[in-house]
């Protein structure tokens, strides 16, 4: 039991009209750590972060704050920062009335409130606008005006339920710039909700992946994107291909077939010699079978497209054997630039598969015969 | 030349202004059309009429003498009457506070239940309001005498010893009132509560607000819209209500309503009875307008934009 770990969430249950809403959450966020809760709508991540903030109750399970059992503590006792989608700003009061709220509960004097509000207001640049009202002010300001309420009583523990949800783009790019630069600055624990992947990538220590009321997966975000534990994981992180397959197995050697794409009117195999390499998922039974049936799943970006007809290389890969490489012929099907790459859609046999690319030779139009590569470890497979 | 033209345009821009007015609100003023011609013919007209016999001074035949304000300088000459503008002005105030008080939680629980608990409550809330007040108020009188079933309970209970004066008092006409009036009051503040998000209530607690603490600090301010609406629509009733207090409160109460409506139709002084009615709606208006301002420029006006 160390003392550095600030939230701990043990064998939490909950459920919401019989329905099961969280199932044995277990979790502990360390001082400091940002943390982000992600999952699809209805996953539980805010009802987890609820339960940590005192508004709702668990079944069953212990929470504990700073190693402390907090499940009988109500919420206006726990000290926490909150802020939430709807900003929740008090309508009926200033911007520096919202900001002294936590202070006055605290019984700070009032010189130091005025001093501290200055400040928390200035950390996110709202110091001008003290005598504004809510309604005249922007969402970004607004939420800022949330986070500077938040901070301003020094929690040791601020919950940030998606709070950039109701922002438009630019904004929320900005603002999720601006909540890692505090948090780290001010080195206060954070636990943030969001559905938003890239939210969660681009901010988090560590991430903690939900799904109907479970923890899927915790891992940092590299782990997470390139190491996914499970399928929902893989598929819910990122876009990715998905086709079904067999496996063969030979020996020592496996290698899948996959249903629909052809090579020259033949089903082609792909060997996966590499099996050490290659992330299996295994529902149920340990090793693989001869004649199982599997889905495999492919990133887009791990795709590479070959000009076959020029014999003219997209990418550097092209140099090295090219017996590690997966490949199979396709046409291409539609060709879609997204600014900082081409999403293009190719067609092999009976199969649509998407690619990423970030170069693409200009002789590649809709129609074009192409040779794709991939490394086979790149394979995402899931047993049924 | 050019301040002609400068004229000749003005002119066209009027003429499109109004063009463009008719265009645009056309709709608009064909749908408020029949509501407005209602008003004028069946309110606006009889107001002005016994605006205009309140200033008609007669003698007790009815024969008119002349014209002047004599009605009115009669009015606050006479204690009789000006005590019974007290009264109605007291009466209605506790009517109001007593509807506040008791509509306030029942406001609350509404807001916290779930859209049908809400629904049935709502419709228990104003049932009372189909049965007919005179029906309703004799039911209330029948309680309220001295061997009826409020007293016969206090005495069992050990409360009282002999039966309390309940009928033909002040206190009686706002049991009356109050429990007449009470789903308007419930309706206002329940509506008002129903639009506060119900995360500024969270965001209190985590700041380190008790339930109580949230509810003077959140609840109450941004609730204030309901509770003036529901003051005023309350306290206005309660000015101007008729068969409550001439049943309950009877020749021991004169409220005002009242006592025009005997100057009117017993004493036939019907140029006195018109300037008691104007008397009292001026009364009205201006309490609710102070009480109002005062409400809507205070600590909390941001509440009322």
């Amino acid at each position: 039991m160390s003392t550095s770990v600030a939230v701990r969430l043990e064998n939490i249950h909950k459920t919401l009209g019989g329905r099961p809403i969280l199932s044995s959450i277990h979790l502990t966020v360390e001082k400091g750590e940002f943390v982000t809760l992600l999952g699809p709508s209805g996953c539980g991540k805010s009802t987890t972060l609820n339960v940590i903030a005192g508004f709702l109750h668990p079944d069953q399970g212990e929470v504990y704050i700073h190693e402390k059992k907090v499940n009988r503590v109500p919420p206006y006792k726990r000290d926490l920062g909150m802020v939430f989608q709807s900003y929740s700003l008090f309508p009926h009061m200033t911007v520096y009335s919202n900001v002294e709220y936590g202070l006055k509960l605290r019984k700070v004097p009032r010189e130091e409130r005025k001093r501290r509000i200055k400040e928390a207001l200035d950390l996110v640049k709202m110091g001008e606008f003290l005598d504004r009202y809510p309604r005249q002010l922007s969402g970004g300001q607004r939420q800022r005006v949330a986070i500077a309420r938040a901070l301003v009583v020094r929690p040791d523990l601020m919950l940030l339920d998606e709070p950039l949800s109701n922002l438009d783009a630019k904004l929320r790019q900005e603002l999720r710039l601006e909540i890692k630069r505090l948090q780290h600055e001010l080195g206060v624990t954070t636990i943030f909700v969001t559905h938003d992947q890239e939210e969660a990538l681009s901010m988090s220590d560590r991430i903690i992946v939900m799904n109907s009321g479970r923890i899927e997966q915790i891992g940092s975000p590299v782990e997470i994107y390139q190491r996914p534990k499970s399928e929902f994981v893989y598929t819910f992180i990122g876009k990715s291909n998905q086709l079904t397959g067999q496996i063969h197995l030979n020996g020592n050697k496996a290698s899948v077939l996959m249903n629909g794409i052809q090579h020259e009117k033949q089903d082609i195999w792909f060997p996966l010699d590499k099996t050490n390499d290659i992330t299996f998922i295994q529902n149920g039974s340990r090793s693989l079978i001869d004649q199982q049936k599997v889905k495999v799943y492919l990133r887009p970006e791990h795709i590479h497209i070959i000009n076959h007809d020029l014999k003219q290389t997209q990418t550097y890969v092209l140099q090295e054997e090219d017996t590690h490489w997966a490949r199979i012929h396709a046409i291409i099907n539609q060709v879609n630039y997204l600014g900082v790459q081409w999403e293009i859609i190719v067609q092999s046999g009976e199969i649509n598969l998407l690619v990423q690319t970030n170069h693409i030779s200009s002789e590649l139009t809709e129609g074009s015969e192409v040779e794709l590569r991939w490394r086979p470890e790149n394979m995402f497979i899931v047993t049924d | 030349m050019a301040s002609r033209e400068h004229v000749y345009r003005n002119r066209l821009n009027w003429r499109e202004t109004f063009v463009n007015f008719w265009r645009e609100s056309r709709v608009g003023l064909f749908l408020l059309f029949p509501a407005f011609i209602f008003l004028i013919v069946f309110f606006l007209v009889p107001m002005l009429y016994i605006f205009y016999l309140s200033l008609m001074i007669s003698n007790d035949m009815g024969e008119t003498l002349r014209y002047g304000l004599g009605n009115y300088l009669r009015f606050f000459s006479e204690s009789y009457y000006t005590n019974a503008l007290w009264t109605t002005i007291r009466v209605s105030f506790y009517t109001t506070l007593l509807s506040l008080l008791l509509a306030y939680p029942l406001a609350i629980f509404l807001a916290r239940s779930s859209p049908k608990v809400r629904g049935i409550m709502t419709l228990l809330i104003v049932s009372p309001l189909l049965v007919s007040i005179v029906v309703r108020n004799f039911g209330l009188y029948l309680m309220l005498i001295p061997n009826g079933f409020i007293n016969q309970i206090l005495i069992f209970l050990h409360v009282i010893d002999e039966p309390i004066k309940l009928l033909f008092t002040e206190g009686g006409v706002v049991i009356g009132l109050s429990n007449a009036y009470l789903p308007f009051m419930v309706l206002s503040i329940a509506t008002s509560l129903y639009n506060i998000d119900p995360s500024l209530l969270r965001a209190s607690a985590i700041l380190g607000a008790s339930p109580w603490r949230s509810f003077y600090s959140v609840t109450l301010p941004l609730s204030l819209p309901g509770i003036v609406a529901g003051v005023v629509l309350v306290f206005s009733m309660s000015m101007s209500a008729y068969v409550t207090p001439a049943l309950l409160g009877g020749a021991n109460v004169p409220m005002l309503p009242v006592v025009a409506y005997d100057e009117i139709l017993n004493l036939l002084r019907w140029t006195y009875g018109s300037a008691l009615s104007y008397i009292l709606l001026g009364t009205t208006l201006i309490l609710v307008t102070i009480f109002s301002r005062l409400v809507e420029s205070g600590r909390f006006r941001e509440v009322f934009r």
